[in-house]
């Protein structure tokens, strides 16, 4: 049994990937289109033969379509051989506890992430010139990304002081009346699916940005999803994301709790806490497309949510453009004011 | 009674003066107190007759080194009234005395519409006056005054646009309005420029499963104050419509210099 899963048409003998734009798998050669009920048949289903075995961690694996070896991250789960750039799946790194349960398919292709982006930096005034040229942007990799997904129920309390303020006038005196109320609040919340990046290597406040996925699209974990696009598993465990989960969840029953009071003139809160139980976790792998930047010799990371869209990052400023705008804005500014001026002055 | 008395008493001195008609004096420029050049009258006069035919209004130029007494505004509304100055059946006109014996410059307005017209322009018309006076330079200072009426006739504002942009130009004021836009625009794209997170709780709330199992908003105390609201203190500036020992009225105002 191979300890990698090469995907192959079985018109052609061609790769195959997984294709965004029509929820199908896509033969690079003869462009034959599959299914997925096709390709559980070919294939199997997810939960086959010996995965459930813990075999030892391999360093280096051989390319089923061309031989070459292949040296592979402790983290990659999905990669292409560097010679034929053939799509692999490294079963091994998806065995026992690295098994996810759930996995939100790419919706949008590389091509239309490229286009997506290319927009998205344009905008960037500031953003230098280089970041926006066509051979920056090839550079766009899609992965599926490791996050543990948390599902629990929050009870919150909070209370505080509220003022409702009322003014009018009688006489040659203007009144103002403050009355002070005592304000409580408590209640129960499910939450469902709260995401944690579970990759030391992403950056989890970007992580935190590309939210929300789209829970609709959630499917049952499937390799077969993975061929063509690059895969990690997780190095950050349940037990440590949970933690921030919790952060997360306290802040958001905050937020909802702080969302029922209304109708004061002014609100300040004096005790605010909150807690979990019933936590269920769950592994899945979310679509997503990065791109690494150099500025400066600085990085610049972009993200890119596979299914939804959405940009994250930092452009740079190129300080060069901020100062030619700025001078420029100022010097019509002038100008209206001069000429504005006199003629209403 | 009294002010009988003194409305005759000015007559007489004004007929004086009539009488006393210092050579260079012209019909709109009546220079007693000598202070203008002699080349500087026949300027000033085809000046004047070029507003006074083109505008309907008659501009006069007066100035008096004795005060006898009497007040600026007086002089200047008496003088005018008795000489018969004035276009139309209102005498629209404005007259600027010169008191070399207050130090005061006064304008005096004559005919509704003129007094309407100048009355909110006094005071920076006067401001633009007073700077020559105090220099000295009496002859520019006239200048300037026809240059303002007929500006003013024409446009309704002091000075032409040419002569506010000059002013704008060289004034702090545009400065610091591009500053502030250039600082407030650049601002704007630089912020953009950062990623924000949109996903809230409500992304992960689960239905319908919010419940509220304690509200309560309790009354605690009240507690009302007051304050007295200031009156308006109305005070207005000197100047404003006022009528003359002739029954006419009169606009205008004046400073010292």
């Amino acid at each position: 049994m191979s300890a990698i899963k090469e995907y192959d048409c079985t018109n052609c003998g061609g790769p195959l990937r997984f294709n965004p734009e029509e929820t199908n798998w896509i033969c690079d050669y003869c462009f034959s289109k599959f299914n997925k009920e096709e390709i559980d048949k070919i294939y199997g289903e997810t939960k086959e033969e010996g995965l459930d075995e813990i075999h030892e961690d391999l360093d280096s694996y051989h390319c089923e379509s061309c031989g070459a070896e292949l040296i592979a991250e402790e983290t990659t789960a999905a990669t292409f051989c560097l010679y034929c750039k053939s799509p692999t799946i490294i079963k091994q790194r998806f065995k026992g506890e690295f098994q996810p349960q759930y996995v939100i398919p790419f919706k949008i292709t590389k091509e239309q992430s490229k286009e997506m982006y290319k927009k998205w930096i344009g905008k960037k005034f500031f953003a230098p010139i280089e970041f926006k040229k066509d051979d920056e942007i090839d550079k766009v990799t899609g992965m599926y990304a490791p996050f543990w997904l948390f599902d629990c129920n929050a009870h919150g309390a909070t209370s505080g002081r509220g003022t409702k303020v009322s003014t009018w006038r009688s006489g040659d005196y203007e009144y103002t009346k403050t009355k002070t109320y005592r304000v409580e609040r408590e209640g129960n919340i499910r939450y469902e699916k709260i995401p944690v990046d579970g990759s030391k290597k992403l950056d989890d406040n970007y992580m935190t940005m590309i939210e929300p996925y789209d829970y609709n699209e959630i499917e049952e974990f499937s390799m077969h999803y993975l061929t063509g696009f690059l895969a990690e598993k997780y190095d950050v465990n349940s037990i440590e994301c949970e933690k921030i989960m919790e952060q997360r969840a306290k802040d958001f029953v905050s937020n909802r709790l702080r969302s029922t009071i209304s109708g004061y003139s002014s609100y300040i809160s004096t005790s605010n806490n909150a807690n979990l139980n019933d936590i269920k976790t769950n592994y899945s792998l979310m679509p997503l497309y990065m791109l690494v930047n150099k500025f400066k010799d600085k990085d610049y990371v972009f993200f890119i949510n596979g299914q939804t869209g959405k940009i994250v990052g930092d452009a740079p400023i190129d300080h060069k453009r901020q100062v030619i705008f700025f001078g420029a804005v100022a010097a019509v500014a002038w100008i209206i004011t001069v000429l504005g001026g006199a003629l209403f002055g | 009674m009294a002010k009988k008395l003194s409305g005759i008493f000015l007559v007489t001195i004004i007929l004086l003066l009539q009488v006393g008609l210092v050579f260079g004096n012209t019909d709109n420029v009546i220079d007693n107190a000598k202070l203008l050049d002699g080349d500087i009258y026949d300027e000033l006069q085809s000046k004047a007759n070029s507003i006074k035919t083109i505008y309907g209004m008659e501009p006069v130029i007066l100035t008096i080194d004795d005060a006898k007494g009497n007040s600026s505004m007086v002089i200047a509304d008496d003088y005018y009234d008795y000489n018969g100055f004035g276009v139309g059946s209102e005498n629209k006109g404005i007259l600027m005395l010169i008191d070399m014996d207050n130090r005061t410059v006064w304008i005096s307005t004559t005919g509704q519409d003129i007094i309407d017209k100048y009355q909110p322009l006094i005071d920076p018309i006067l401001e633009e006056i007073t700077p020559y006076l105090s220099d000295g330079e009496y002859s520019d200072s006239c200048i300037r005054f026809l240059e303002i009426v007929e500006n003013v006739e024409r446009t309704g504002k002091i000075s032409t646009y040419g002569q506010r942009v000059m002013d704008m130009m060289t004034s702090i004021i545009p400065y610091i309005v591009a500053l502030v836009i250039g600082l407030i625009a650049t601002g704007i794209l630089t912020l953009s420029s950062k990623s924000k997170v949109t996903a809230t709780g409500r992304n992960y709330e689960s239905g319908d499963s919010f419940v509220l199992t304690n509200q309560a908003d309790h009354f605690e105390h009240e507690n009302t104050t007051r304050r007295a609201i200031p009156k308006n203190n109305n005070s207005s500036g000197g100047g404003g419509s006022h009528t003359g020992s002739s029954g006419t009225s009169h606009g205008g105002g004046g400073s010292s210099f």
